[in-house]
């Protein structure tokens, strides 16, 4: 059949190229239109608890899109007119700030921070500092005096050592764009030179602002990445054919996917480039190895009788099932990442099941049928010949296949599988450091960070909700008294940094009514007390002041938690310690639901990635091993694929320990669409090896010229490949870096394992899908001799099917053709 | 051999399945587990407030809100809390010795102990249809004791604190503190600057006209004629009549030491030795001096007389509020937002327990 579809594909290669071409300039037409952006929503898994919280409640208890802002005096304690003033810009600047939530602007010079005041007249709350900045001692003594006595403030908004506060504020989700707002708060915080004091901004509209910000660069460098592939397949190749194609066909499947995951209505997230680079790779791939069969072909055939249609028809009927299969079991094991509930890989899975199957087009069928109008198949473009030293390192591969070494391979292998496998087992879930892990540590945005979260409770934070459906629930001393109990036992707990909530409110409310009298200071006895001191706090409020604290049917509460950082472990501690509480301290009325905030959301992708990734491993190794099964008739073949693919896995994984790297809702994308990506150069040496048994030849001699021909594209790939991505390594992005690395890697691992174990473990095993009929042809020493003693006629016109042999000639490093092979009358 | 061939087969055959097969048990069932173990609260937390604390040599005695009792038994270096039947806010605690003691506080609680608090037990105690919240409580020798609270309440026990009656008809304003002469003589102090006397043991009780109008938080005797009460917006009022009579103390006048321009009428002013409210204040024999604390860490001290007055802040940054006094040889150990101790010299140390 491979025969007919590909003489079918040469017959009518004007229309195939014709019709490719024109699809290609419509769909990057739509492809050039695709949105280059994160969206936060898609990184949620919506069916989740934590998140279906966070999104009822995340409007009045606070997003996950919280920018704090600090302002630090570089000499004396904030209590400067020249501090608070640039506190007082920033706060009014924000207001003009896109999306902004205008009335969660909280700091000093907001209205939000307020003393609770008894007089004459009753209870009065009024502002901190709003609107008159103090401006004489006097003034900003007594403003001193309020902050030190409002637990409200002096912790959660100006740090204990009175040297810096914060401004937080908080967006309208559905409004928020990323980079506008990172372009507009940038711009206002550079605005504010004022000598003395240090303006630092973080969260995760900054962070991903970030990463727009590095969007060009790193743009710059996929396009370096692609230039030094050009460059390095030029040197290698020598040849134009081998140079361009591959290129053309990356670049073919790279429109196609962008331009259909547009039409679909697929936004490309810049955070997943890597991916983009390591499908493009495998489109690369599969080109080279195309060429490389076609240029054995080509060498089989006389000199002179050269016929390009006649290789690329072969080269092409040769190929398409190890590309195919290849190209099918990629698609199948990526599609299976749609299964994780996280709308993000749902889509990057579409997209990657997507490209890959563009691969089969751009690669597979379009690179030999350009193929077919090469103009002088045995000319070079440059003398420089460098494929001597991959025939030596592939006579090195022969060597250690056939001779007592394949079983120290064999156990190499094992040793590396439970080595790796056990540093895989550290693993983190989640971030596995303090600071974000997609900039540098060194990064602004990191010291940032640090900064902040050395100086106060934590920037990140987590609600939890108390309370039900009832109106007017959360003000029963039941809750109340269950929240203030709630919080003590989280505030000891070393991966909190403090908590807030309306009961710290509502007694310094009730003592303020009291006289002041701290014998006072404790929550209302009744419902109807409770009621009556959120009235007062809230007379003479604004709309929306309560809103952190409780919702406005009062039947919900929320307890923040500020969290110092969002490492894995910390997230999940605090979890479970939330639960243990939850536990021993029921509720007759109402309960706990977890969790909102940024940390309750991170901590919903932390609970479900690790889980996710196992089971996608799963099913993508099961679609393999029934993929292979089905095309080689035979359950070994699908045993014999799942060593290239478990191996790049547990070495991924491991690799990702040692580096610190954790499983975050960055990485994920890059581990899960990885895990099918392994194998199609084990499956082109493999199938190889089974055509020249098929031919006839002996095993030894079919793994050699596998080897030296499939071998040598696997070779040439990887190399070129491994090079280009590492590239990626200068990115300012720490993400991209380490998922260039991580690429790097399993480019790597795969090509190692296709050209040392899988043959090894081809000629120990010889499992029957691979030997067929020809199983243990015995190695006879002499039958190399006999065949290469067979004369050899120059005449081009023998039309014998004798068995192929090749060796190698040293001083060229090209094969010495030994026969020719059948020609045909075209 | 051939046996063995067929089961190197089979293991070959079924080894895929079976790494699928973990890999989805794995990924199913296994989850990360937590790091660590939870940690248990220590006895003094940063979010207690302590209203008062009872001193003997180095063992110190703390109650405050949510039903917490702590006891030191080294001088406040380490502490432990101790097991209670009930969580009302306690207000007040009272000690005869180091075993025997009373715990006072909202909702009309009273808690007596004699083992030196390894068994609390509650006390009877009358309550009212109204609000019932004792505020202080004080123990004097041969089981007698004294409590005071909202609601004008005023009760006395004279077995240690196990049975508590009425000792005046209740009324609608609040009775904050509570004090006996040397002579057996009792004074009482409340709100709108109310003052109680009952010079029969508590049979019969007189209302006393003070000269302010602010609620008196503090009083404490001397001897049987000198006595200090103190209360909001630092009110200072001094008796050497056992209570009859009081005059305010604390505030003097205050010549402007910067010069006086000409035209400018004399610059002079009364000057509050402070505005601050007051919730304690206690007479240290041992010292020879007044001692007094409020809000926003504010210390008071006196000379015998209570006639010169210094006061300040126990810490530049520290603005807690203190309720209590406990006498120790040295200086005086304060409850409050925190527990600490000041010594003579002003040395303020805050114990905590990390």
């Amino acid at each position: 059949m491979s025969k007919n579809v590909a003489s079918w594909l040469i017959r009518f290669r004007v229309w195939v190229v014709g019709v490719i071409l024109l699809i290609t300039l419509a769909l990057s037409y739509s492809a050039i239109k695709i949105e280059v952006k994160t969206v936060f929503q898609d990184l949620l898994p919506s069916d989740h608890e934590y998140v279906k919280t966070h999104n009822k409640f995340k409007d009045t208890f606070g997003g996950s899109n919280l920018i704090t802002i600090m302002v630090e005096s570089e000499q004396g304690d904030i209590f400067q007119p020249h501090v608070l003033g640039a506190v007082d810009e920033i706060t009014k600047g924000l207001q003009q700030v896109s999306a902004v939530n205008p009335f969660q602007i909280i700091s000093l010079a907001s209205k939000k921070l307020k003393e609770v005041k008894a007089s004459t007249s009753g209870i009065e709350t009024k502002p901190l500092m709003w609107p008159e900045l103090p401006e004489t001692k006097a003034e900003l003594d007594e403003l001193r005096e309020k902050v030190l006595r409002n637990s409200l403030v002096y912790g959660p908004y100006v740090s204990g050592d009175l040297t810096s506060t914060l401004i937080t504020v908080d967006f309208i989700d559905r409004l928020l764009d990323y980079e506008t707002a990172f372009n507009e708060i940038s711009t206002l915080v550079n605005t504010i030179d004022i000598s003395g004091v240090k303006v630092r901004v973080v969260g995760d509209p900054m962070l991903y602002g970030w990463v727009n910000f590095y969007l060009p660069e790193t743009l710059n460098l996929v396009l370096m990445a692609g230039l030094i592939l050009f460059l390095m397949l030029f040197g290698i190749n020598r040849t134009w054919r081998g140079t361009i194609l591959p290129l053309i066909s990356g670049f073919v499947s790279a429109i196609w996917a962008l331009g259909i995951a547009n039409l679909i209505g697929i936004n490309f997230d810049p955070l997943v480039i890597v991916i983009a680079m390591l499908i493009t790779a495998r489109a690369v791939s599969h080109s080279v190895q195309i060429i490389t069969r076609f240029d054995e072909e080509i060498d089989k055939i006389e000199e002179g009788n050269e016929s390009v249609g006649f290789a690329a028809n072969l080269t092409l009927s040769q190929l398409l099932r190890p590309g195919m299969l290849g190209i099918a079991t990629d698609a199948c094991c990526v599609a299976v990442v749609a299964l994780s509930p996280i709308p993000l890989l749902q889509k990057l899975a579409l997209l990657a099941v997507v490209w890959v199957s563009t691969v089969a087009i751009s690669s597979i069928i379009l690179t030999p049928v350009l193929l077919s109008w090469v103009k002088h198949p045995r000319g070079y473009a440059h003398p420089v010949n460098v494929s001597w030293l991959i025939h030596r390192l592939l006579d090195l591969c022969h060597y250690l296949t056939i001779s007592k070494m394949r079983y120290l391979m064999v156990v190499w292998t094992v040793i590396v599988f439970f080595v790796c496998g056990y540093f895989a087992l550290g693993l983190k879930v989640g971030d596995a450091n303090p600071g974000s892990p997609i900039l540098w540590p060194d990064s602004q945005y990191n010291q940032d960070s640090a900064a902040i979260n050395n100086k106060f409770q934590g920037a990140d934070r987590m609600f939890v909700v108390v309370g039900g459906e009832t109106n007017d629930l959360a003000k029963t001393p039941e809750v109340l008294q269950s929240m203030q109990k709630f919080q003590r036992f989280m505030e000891v707990q070393p991966e909190v940094g403090g908590t807030l909530s309306m009961s710290d409110v509502l007694p310094s409310v009730n003592r303020t009514l009291r006289e002041g009298n701290p014998r006072y200071e404790e929550l209302g006895s009744s419902q109807d007390i409770n009621g009556e001191l959120l009235y007062m706090f809230e007379a003479g409020a604004e709309p929306g002041d309560m809103d952190r604290f409780v919702d406005t049917d009062r039947g919900h509460a929320s307890v923040t938690l500020f969290f110092r950082d969002r490492q894995g472990e910390t997230i999940r501690t605090a979890v479970a310690r939330i639960n243990e509480f939850i536990d021993e301290n029921p509720l007759s009325n109402g309960e706990y639901q977890l969790a909102g905030g940024l940390i309750g959301v991170i901590a919903a992708v932390n609970e479900v990635i690790l889980s996710g990734q196992l089971q996608s491993i799963a099913y993508a190794l099961l679609i393999l091993v029934v993929l292979c099964t089905v095309v080689y008739r035979s359950s070994m073949a699908g045993m014999f694929f799942m060593v290239p693919v478990v191996l790049s896995n547990t070495v991924t994984f491991s690799f990702m320990s040692y580096m610190g790297i954790g499983m975050n809702i960055n990485t994920v994308p890059v581990a899960a669409l990885g895990i099918g990506l392994g194998v199609d150069y084990a499956l082109y040496i493999v199938d190889r090896i089974k055509q020249e048994l098929q031919n006839g030849l002996d095993d030894k001699t079919a793994i050699e010229k596998a080897l030296h021909s499939a071998g040598k594209g696997v070779v040439i790939t990887a190399f070129v490949l491994i090079v280009s991505v590492l590239l990626v390594y200068m990115s300012s992005l720490k993400f991209q870096a380490e998922m260039g690395l991580l690429v790097a890697l399993w480019l790597t691992v795969s090509a190692f394992t296709a050209l040392f174990v899988m043959p090894a473990l081809v000629y120990i095993f010889k499992p029957a899908f691979i030997y067929g009929d020809a199983k243990l042809s015995a190695p006879v020493p002499n039958n190399r001799e006999a065949i290469t003693s067979v004369p050899v006629s120059n005449n081009g016109n023998v039309n014998t099917s004798v068995p192929v042999s090749t060796s190698w000639d040293t001083n060229s490093g090209m094969p010495v053709s030994r026969r020719t092979a059948e020609v045909i009358n075209d | 051999m051939r046996i063995l061939n067929l089961f190197t087969r089979l293991l070959i055959g079924a080894l895929p399945w079976l790494v699928i097969a973990c890999l989805l048990y794995v990924g199913l069932f296994v989850k990360p587990e937590p790091i660590g173990s939870t940690v248990i609260p220590t006895a003094i937390e940063s979010r207690d407030r302590f209203y008062s604390l009872v001193a003997m040599d180095t063992v110190l005695w703390a109650v405050g809100a949510d039903g917490k009792i702590v006891r030191s038994e080294d001088a406040g270096a380490s502490w432990q809390v101790q097991p209670v039947p009930v969580t009302a806010h306690f207000q007040d605690i009272a000690a005869w010795d180091n075993n025997t003691a009373v715990v006072v506080g909202n909702e009309g609680v009273a808690l007596h102990t004699s083992d030196g608090g390894e068994t609390w037990l509650q006390s009877t105690a009358p309550v009212n249809d109204v609000v019932n919240k004792l505020l202080d409580v004080k123990a004097y020798a041969n089981g007698e004791a004294w409590a005071v609270g909202a609601f004008g309440t005023i009760l006395f026990s004279r077995d240690y604190g196990k049975n508590w009656s009425y000792a005046r008809e209740t009324e609608d304003f609040i009775i904050n503190e509570i004090a006996k002469r040397d002579d057996g003589g009792l004074v009482a102090v409340g709100e709108f600057g109310s003052i109680l006397i009952s010079q029969t043991k508590g049979v019969d009780w007189e209302s006393v006209t003070a000269p302010v109008e602010s609620s008196l938080m503090a009083i404490d005797f001397k001897n049987e004629s000198t006595g200090i009460a103190a209360g909001l917006e630092g009110v200072l009022l001094k008796t050497v009549d056992g209570g009859f009579n009081w005059t305010r103390v604390g505030n003097s006048l205050v010549f402007d030491k910067v010069e006086v321009k000409p035209g400018v009428a004399f610059a002079g002013d009364w000057r509050d030795v402070t505005t601050e409210h007051i919730f304690a204040v206690v007479w240290h024999e041992e010292l020879n001096r007044w001692f007094g604390v409020g809000t926003k860490g504010l210390w008071l001290e006196a000379d015998p007389s209570a006639v010169a007055w210094q006061s300040g802040r126990l810490a530049p940054k520290d603005l807690a509020w203190h309720t209590s006094i406990a006498k120790i040889k040295d200086g005086v150990v304060l409850g409050g937002k925190n527990l600490g101790r000041l010594s003579k010299d002003h040395q303020w140390l805050v114990f905590q327990e990390l």
